[in-house]
């Protein structure tokens, strides 16, 4: 295990004999603070770092969509500006569809009206090649949350 | 249960093609008890492809976090026995992570299960040059064993290009039935039984 700032490094390197050729070391990073965006992890696969995140938004669907492709646009410019190749970066971004608002104005004129909802859940990972996990880590924190 | 295993690098479009291919098979099933499941892998912690799919409303089970073809092939026995008793389905897809060697997915089931599967890898024609460049060996590692290979994104090269992509395909997989095209269209009926016509000879 390695302490660095504001994060634990858990290291669970192992070989094996798939046909990759390569060893794999798992690093979790857990965050003394957490970002808006929460669950910022970050692992690694043979040649490939993996940046997973996720997390809520208060926000609409539409505003939240368009932000999130600006972002992660802006993570893919950072990741080739710093040298990396990007092997996919995706993000799923959806809304809390189970929301409703419930309003009176008077005691029988009851009124349910679904929402799109105010909380957008987001699930998404950048998997490049040729970049530091703390790079990467960076990157995603910077950029998305 | 016949087993389908989606390889090929991260972002080609397996996923689109997945999505086709399962809604094909669904289409044209016999309508008796579950035609198709899907088996979604993901490298990342977070899941994405699944809740896509799952949207879809296609019985999807999940590994995250690991690749079935090495790290996590004990959780893709487990997964693949559950799916088994679960739904006994007459197809299986297996997406695998866009960082899995599917031969090494289709030994383990072989091995430990005793089952086969075959291989289908999506080519991406646009990034193949420099995806190549950047990892040759890895990349024919997808490539070698495929029975059906699928080389998507042809729409944004030019002919003399794909032209290339599919001789260098070729190389590395002479025995292996190529077939270009862009996997946002939807393809006709007659594209899908002629590539799991392929499958099935090798099943």
């Amino acid at each position: 295990m390695v302490v660095g700032k504001n994060m634990v490094i858990e290291e669970e390197g192992h070989y094996h004999d798939c046909c990759c050729e390569h060893d794999h070391a798992v690093f979790n990073y857990s965050y003394d603070k957490e970002p808006i965006i929460s669950g910022v992890n970050v692992t690694l696969h043979g040649k490939a770092v993996i940046g997973s995140f996720s997390g809520k938004i208060e926000g609409t669907y539409e505003n939240t969509l368009d932000e999130m492709k600006r972002r992660l646009q802006r993570v893919a410019k950072e990741v080739e500006d710093s040298g990396g190749l990007i092997g996919h970066i995706k993000a799923f971004v959806k809304e809390d569809a189970g929301s409703c608002m419930i309003s009176l104005t008077e005691k029988d004129d009851l009124q349910v009206k679904l929402c799109n909802g105010n909380r957008i859940f987001i699930n998404g990972a950048s998997i490049v090649f040729n970049i530091a996990p703390d790079d990467l880590e960076k990157i995603i924190k910077k950029i998305i949350k | 249960m016949k087993i389908v295993v989606l390889g090929g690098f991260l972002g080609s479009g397996k996923t689109t093609v997945l999505i086709q291919l399962a809604k094909y098979l669904i289409k044209n099933g016999n309508n008796t008890g579950t035609q198709v499941v899907i088996l979604e892998n993901e490298i990342s912690k977070e899941g994405v492809d699944n809740q896509l799919l799952s949207k879809m409303e296609f019985k999807v089970e999940n590994i995250f976090a690991g690749c079935i073809c090495c790290s996590s092939s004990g959780q893709l026995c487990a997964a693949v026995e559950t799916i088994e008793k679960q739904y006994d389905p007459q197809w299986l897809l297996i997406e695998a992570t866009g960082m899995a060697c599917p031969d090494s997915i289709c030994t383990t089931l072989k091995k430990e299960l005793n089952l086969s599967a075959v291989i289908l890898t999506v080519v991406d024609a646009k990034r193949w040059k420099r995806i190549v460049r950047a990892m040759e060996s890895f990349v024919v590692s997808q490539l070698t064993k495929a029975s059906v290979v699928l080389c998507t994104k042809i729409d944004f090269i030019s002919e003399e290009h794909l032209n290339n992509v599919l001789r260098e395909i070729k190389k590395y997989v002479n025995h292996a039935d190529c077939y270009p095209l862009c996997a946002l269209d939807e393809q006709t009926d007659e594209f899908w039984r002629s590539v799991i016509g392929k499958l099935l000879e090798v099943l």
